[in-house]
């Protein structure tokens, strides 16, 4: 159904900076190798795929001061294999999701024409990373059970020749001594009697963002996050992409 | 006859996005190899291998049926696919001849546009795989 785009969310590390932006753009490309060959009967030229590239930009209302998108910009410019999640309707659990690691290549952190809006651009290149089309698992919210569960969802099972790839994003951590635990676990049932942790995040005890991969095969077709919080009234807010590929 | 384009046919790995389309352009066209020799007052050409590209501006959606879930259920980016396309979706005639053949998506955008506006995408195959050359029936 057609619909237009009002809701988009961009992730960029630690930073939800979907408020900032009025365009974004995730082309996503193959470089076709020209294979074709001698033989009776060639009439038409014949390609095979070649290296995939992935890449986002993006422009908006620029701003200054602390995380500011002219902050959140500088500090990951040329920064390579930062976590960058996009969604197209809001972000909420269950809804699609592309996430890579980006190296941040350009951006313009001052300038345009006399009387435009001052307005900033951003392109991003795949850094270590394909584009990967998933889900969110945890949308992102305020957390501060000391341990909890996700939904299981099933997302399905990883060949020998996949990988299941998880990005965890943590926007603000509040609370005395604070820390953050977060987990990918599948099993073959929504029940989750047996689970098996497959991808384990590094603890956090601030903001930040990590990307992470486990090899197939796993048979297991159902996936659920899981999250522990420690500290003194702690609170944390984050969300859980997840996609096979 | 001048008519307008609006009722065109595409389908994509065998499932119709019609409906879901804006666009479709499919400029076929074959390498000019100069062949001009002495004595010519005029460049001459050889016919050359063919090409083509399909590329398909859709409306992007993301539910069962929808270009986003067909695209990623024929592999996506990389994936070889077979393609249909005519100018109405009449049955397939002389007046309505179909173009078809087997394409390497090269090209498309899962998500993106401009803020409140219509959530748009574009597809772009070059040839590739056992159908490579377009093939045009009238029947």
């Amino acid at each position: 159904m057609a619909q237009k785009l009002t809701d988009a969310v961009i992730w960029i590390g630690q930073y939800d900076v979907s408020g900032d932006h009025n365009m974004v753009r995730l082309p996503e490309s193959v470089e076709p190798l020209k294979a074709t060959t001698f033989g009776s009967g060639v009439t038409t030229h014949k390609n095979i795929a070649g290296l995939k590239t992935a890449g986002c930009e993006g422009s908006g209302v620029l701003s200054y001061g602390a995380d500011s998108i002219e902050d959140v910009l500088r500090s990951k410019f040329a920064v390579a294999e930062v976590p960058n999640s996009f969604m197209a309707e809001g972000g909420q659990a269950g809804e699609l999701a592309w996430f890579f690691k980006s190296l941040l290549t350009e951006y313009t952190p001052v300038g345009g024409d006399v009387g435009a809006l001052h307005a900033f651009t951003f392109k991003a290149a795949a850094s270590k990373s394909p584009l990967v089309r998933g889900q969110v698992m945890a949308a992102k919210t305020a957390r501060t059970s000391s341990s909890n569960s996700g939904t299981p969802v099933q997302v399905g099972a990883v060949t020998a020749a996949q990988r299941v790839y998880a990005a965890l994003h943590v926007f603000a951590v509040s609370g005395t001594n604070p820390t953050l635990d977060v987990t990918v676990k599948s099993d073959d049932g929504v029940g989750f009697a047996s689970p098996t942790t497959r991808i384990t995040f590094a603890q956090l005890a601030a903001a930040g963002a990590e990307f992470k991969s486990a090899a197939g095969a796993i048979t297991d077709d159902f996936w659920r996050i899981d999250w522990t919080i420690g500290g003194t009234d702690p609170s944390f807010t984050f969300a859980v992409v997840l996609g096979i590929l | 006859m001048a008519e307008k384009l609006n009722d065109a046919f595409f389908s994509l790995g065998g499932t119709e996005l019609s409906s879901k389309v804006k666009t479709i352009r499919l400029p076929e066209s074959v390498e000019a190899l100069d062949d001009t020799t002495m004595g010519d007052g005029t460049k001459s050409n050889l016919a050359g291998l063919k090409d083509w590209s399909l590329e398909v501006d859709f409306v992007q959606g993301y539910g069962a049926g929808e270009v986003d879930t067909v695209i990623a259920a024929a592999g996506g980016i990389g994936t070889i696919v077979a393609f249909v396309v005519r100018k109405s979706s009449d049955a397939v005639g002389s007046a309505n001849p179909s173009w078809s053949g087997t394409g390497l998506i090269q090209e498309y955008q899962p998500v993106g546009g401009d803020v409140g506006g219509l959530h748009m995408t574009r597809l772009k195959l070059v040839p590739a795989g056992a159908s490579n050359a377009l093939t045009r029936a009238t029947a």
